[in-house]
């Protein structure tokens, strides 16, 4: 094969690329997706989510006062939670601002999970005294939402029990107390 | 000896030919940064789905001077797939042509079709617009859903890969 010759051919595979494929070039950008934490908490109800729970008189003579039938679940809790790490935990706790009176106990008990919520809700504390002091009410939540409004989350059944013990119930006495019961959604520590 | 020199030049004009003409350019910095996953109220989750904060833009230009030349009306498509660092395969992202950018160097219309609805990004490349000649700055908006409380507080991270080929 002569110089010439194979010029010629170096000429030809030089254009064959062009005439065989389709050319193509790329470039990416980097998407970043950041979900953050939340840490949500409301209480909701068809009203007010201010309640009454009156005691009644006792019918007869050297019967104790009678709070059987005082008790209230007008009011639901929702909440939101987003959680760094799968093994965290929150939890609600539950504490009474103002000064509850003497010789009665103010229950409260969150109901199973109700309604379009989805997660981890956690799990409820059952019936728990509440006090100037933190208590758990809802435990063990991690990432989950509860749905919004009545009917989704968890209903809270208020009660008032009689301190039976003598002395306290000697503390009874006729008054009209207002209190507020302060929630919030916090870390496990 | 002429025939000689007219060969090497042929050989050095048939590589100059041959080169990749069409380049892809990017600009902007689309994320969906914490601040866009918003709950409204205590119970919601987040909504269904969100847009980036801002666009990306992308050009199509031509650094081949003659193909540039004598081509002038070249026509191209744009392919889009995504390649996932940190994913999750409920994670949904899309993107559409929010405009038709702008002709490289003279005013008019650029020639631009397709790509103007949402899009679902997969791994494997789809065909997304197409267009002719060299359009600068067509701007590209992008939809995420598909993701929930219940995923917890998460980074995720994926490229969106864009190619250009000189075919329709």
């Amino acid at each position: 094969m002569n110089l010439k010759a194979t010029i010629r051919i170096v000429i030809l595979l030089s254009w064959f690329p062009v005439c065989s494929y389709s050319q193509s070039n790329s470039t990416n950008h980097k998407i970043n997706i950041e979900i953050p934490e939340v840490a949500l908490l409301g209480l909701v109800s068809d009203g007010t989510t201010n309640i009454n729970l009156t005691s009644t008189s006792p019918l007869e003579a050297g019967n104790s006062i009678n709070f059987a039938d005082t008790q209230n679940s007008s009011i639901w809790i929702n909440y939101s939670s987003i959680i760094a790490k799968t093994n965290n935990r929150r939890k609600v706790i539950a504490m009474v601002e103002g000064e509850m009176p003497g010789g009665i106990r103010l229950m409260v008990e969150a109901s199973n999970v109700l309604g379009t919520g989805k997660g981890k809700m956690g799990e409820s504390a059952g019936l728990v005294a509440l006090s100037n002091q933190p208590s758990d009410i809802i435990t063990d939540i991690g990432s989950c939402y509860t749905g919004k409004g009545i009917n989704n989350g968890r209903y809270l059944t208020y009660k008032l029990e009689m301190d039976k013990s003598t002395e306290n119930y000697a503390l009874l006495s006729q008054a009209q107390t207002s209190i507020n019961v302060i929630y919030t959604l916090t870390d496990n520590n | 000896m002429k025939k000689l020199t007219f060969s090497i030049v042929a050989v050095f004009f048939s590589f100059l030919v041959s080169g990749q003409s069409l380049q892809v350019e990017i600009e902007g910095n689309a994320t969906f940064d914490n601040s866009l996953f918003t709950i409204s109220e205590a119970g919601n989750d987040f909504p269904a789905s969100i847009k980036s904060k801002a666009a990306i833009y992308i050009s199509i230009v031509n650094y081949n001077y003659l193909d540039k030349k004598n081509n002038k009306n070249n026509k191209w498509n744009i392919e889009i797939n995504k390649a996932d660092l940190i994913w999750d395969d409920n994670l949904k992202l899309e993107a559409k042509r929010k405009g038709k950018g702008h002709n490289s160097g003279k005013m008019g219309h650029s020639n631009i079709q397709g790509g103007s609805n949402f899009q679902v990004i997969t791994n494997n490349g789809i065909e997304f617009f197409k267009g002719k000649g060299e359009i600068e700055n067509i701007p590209i908006k992008l939809k995420l859903s598909g993701f929930s409380v219940t995923m917890g507080a998460k980074d995720f991270e994926t490229n969106i890969v864009f190619t250009v080929y000189d075919k329709w």
